[in-house]
């Protein structure tokens, strides 16, 4: 099964250590008010980096959305 | 080879343990032989689970409905003598009206963390950094051609105090009274600042004194602070508190009064340490200190993170469980304390590779400085952004500043702070 990834637009506060561990998967413009995910369903050779923005977001805003 | 400790021998209620670097030792024995560990409460003070390894940290702060901070988030809390007022403070609403969003739980904390969260974005943070390095250089303008002085008093402490009386509006002239009722609120377990405050020290009833003139006198100011900026509003936070809601209502007075608590007493005596600790630990490691010098931009980054799991400014957060919940074998009940204990976290021998090191090229460096997950702290940003702009200025200013005398480390198990600090700063 393809995993989707979310990020909690009410919590997120643009740290940006996401696009640190997974610069595959999320991206932050000058105008993003919260994370963006560039690739839903993410492809399974980027699980390892979500896995790791999961675990270090500050505000431990994204989550696997079956999780 | 040091004795160790047993276990049962550790008793983390002594604060003493925490006016030198023994409890890292206390922590290194915990984290190996109990790691979550029942501190039993004393005659004063309640029991508590003691949350040493990093990952059990994660585990907690990812439960925020059921590890709660309504309860009070430093120490224990006082042991409730009498059984029917512990019982009349376990039916207590939970700080309604008059919180701060530190003491403030799911779901009303992310509502009132989002009134101001965007002014503390990196984003935000990144705007202000030419105001940042004005203030830092006016700071060390005022230390000039000094030889030698106090770094806390005239250096770590000036810079947090300006940055977060600028966001809040407050003058110049405010900062020494900021400077001492913050200290009073949050150091009130130090003989100096009980001596400040009501001119005796010692005993526990003193430290409850000091802690109450502090707060008392704090709350007078901001009250007086309020007025004027509904008469005048300006472009700072006060004045959007002032105008702000949550689910269509305003804030009340008592909880604008404790949002300008919070926001003053966080932005002052944290990032100050992170900075006096930050000059000790570089001190005493010359090969790391002069790598850093050699190529400030390429390094600093790093050494402002190595730094801040260095010195780890807040030494423990407190929880209270609200439910059953099993952690490493261990069962916590609803109603006991958790006490997370960040600088343990941050030499956790499971994700830091010769934690003991200090490394100024760290990577990865995730350490729990700022806490985890709802309640991460807030002025993340603001406080990486001082440490990393005061030591490019300083080190340009003064490159050869040397530390002459052992820190005077302020007496608490909530705060590792620097009270003060004697440099050479030629």
């Amino acid at each position: 099964m393809p995993r989707e990834v979310e990020v909690d637009e009410m919590t997120c506060e643009l740290h940006g250590k996401c696009v640190e561990s997974a610069p595959d998967v999320f991206k932050l413009d000058a105008d993003d008010d919260w994370s963006q995910v560039k690739v839903n369903p993410v492809p399974d050779a980027l699980y390892e980096q979500v896995e790791r923005a999961i675990l270090t977001c500050p505000r431990q805003s994204i989550r696997w959305k079956d999780a | 080879m040091v004795a160790e400790k047993a276990t049962h021998d550790i008793n983390l209620h002594n604060v003493n343990l925490f006016l030198h670097d023994e409890f890292h030792e206390a922590f290194r024995v915990l984290r190996r032989e109990a790691p979550v560990h029942w501190n039993p409460g004393s005659a004063r003070a309640n029991g508590f689970w003691s949350m040493t390894k990093y990952e059990d940290i994660l585990t907690i702060s990812r439960h925020p409905e059921i590890f709660i901070s309504s309860r009070g988030i430093a120490g224990s809390g006082e042991r409730e003598q009498d059984p029917e007022a512990a019982a009349a403070e376990a039916a207590r609403p939970r700080g309604e009206g008059t919180s701060s969003i530190i003491t403030m739980d799911p779901p009303r904390h992310v509502k009132m963390r989002r009134l101001v969260n965007k002014g503390f974005t990196p984003r935000a943070v990144n705007s202000m950094e030419p105001k940042i390095r004005q203030m830092t250089r006016e700071i060390l303008d005022e230390v000039g051609d000094r030889k030698s002085g106090d770094f806390v008093l005239e250096v770590s402490s000036r810079l947090p105090l300006a940055v977060i009386c600028g966001l809040m509006g407050l003058p110049r002239e405010s900062w020494d009274l900021m400077f001492e009722l913050t200290n009073a609120a949050l150091g009130a377990g130090d003989p100096e600042y009980q001596q400040a405050q009501t001119g005796e020290s010692g005993h526990t009833n003193i430290a409850k004194e000091t802690a109450r003139r502090g707060n008392m006198r704090m709350a007078q100011y901001f009250r007086d602070v309020m007025d004027d900026r509904r008469a005048n509003p300006q472009d700072d936070l006060i004045s959007l508190l002032l105008e702000a809601e949550v689910d269509g209502d305003k804030l009340t007075e008592g909880e604008i009064l404790a949002f300008c608590n919070l926001l003053v007493v966080a932005g002052n005596e944290t990032t100050r340490n992170a900075i006096s600790g930050g000059m000790v630990v570089l001190d005493r490691n010359p090969e790391e200190r002069a790598k850093l010098q050699s190529d400030i931009p390429k390094y600093i980054d790093g050494a402002v993170e190595e730094m801040l799991r260095w010195t780890s400014p807040l030494h423990h957060m407190t929880r209270e469980a609200t439910e059953d919940f099993e952690i490493r074998g261990q069962h916590i009940s609803p109603g006991e304390k958790v006490i997370m204990w960040y600088p343990s976290a941050n030499r956790d021998e499971d994700v830091f590779e010769d934690p003991y090191k200090f490394d100024i090229e760290r990577t990865p460096n995730d350490h729990l400085a700022f806490g985890i997950g709802e309640h991460f702290c807030l002025g993340a940003g603001f406080a990486r952004k001082e440490v990393k702009v005061m030591f490019e200025e300083l080190f340009d200013r003064y490159p050869n500043i040397k530390v002459t005398g052992e820190p005077d480390r302020l007496r608490s198990s909530f705060i590792n702070g620097v009270k003060h600090l004697e440099v050479d700063y030629k």
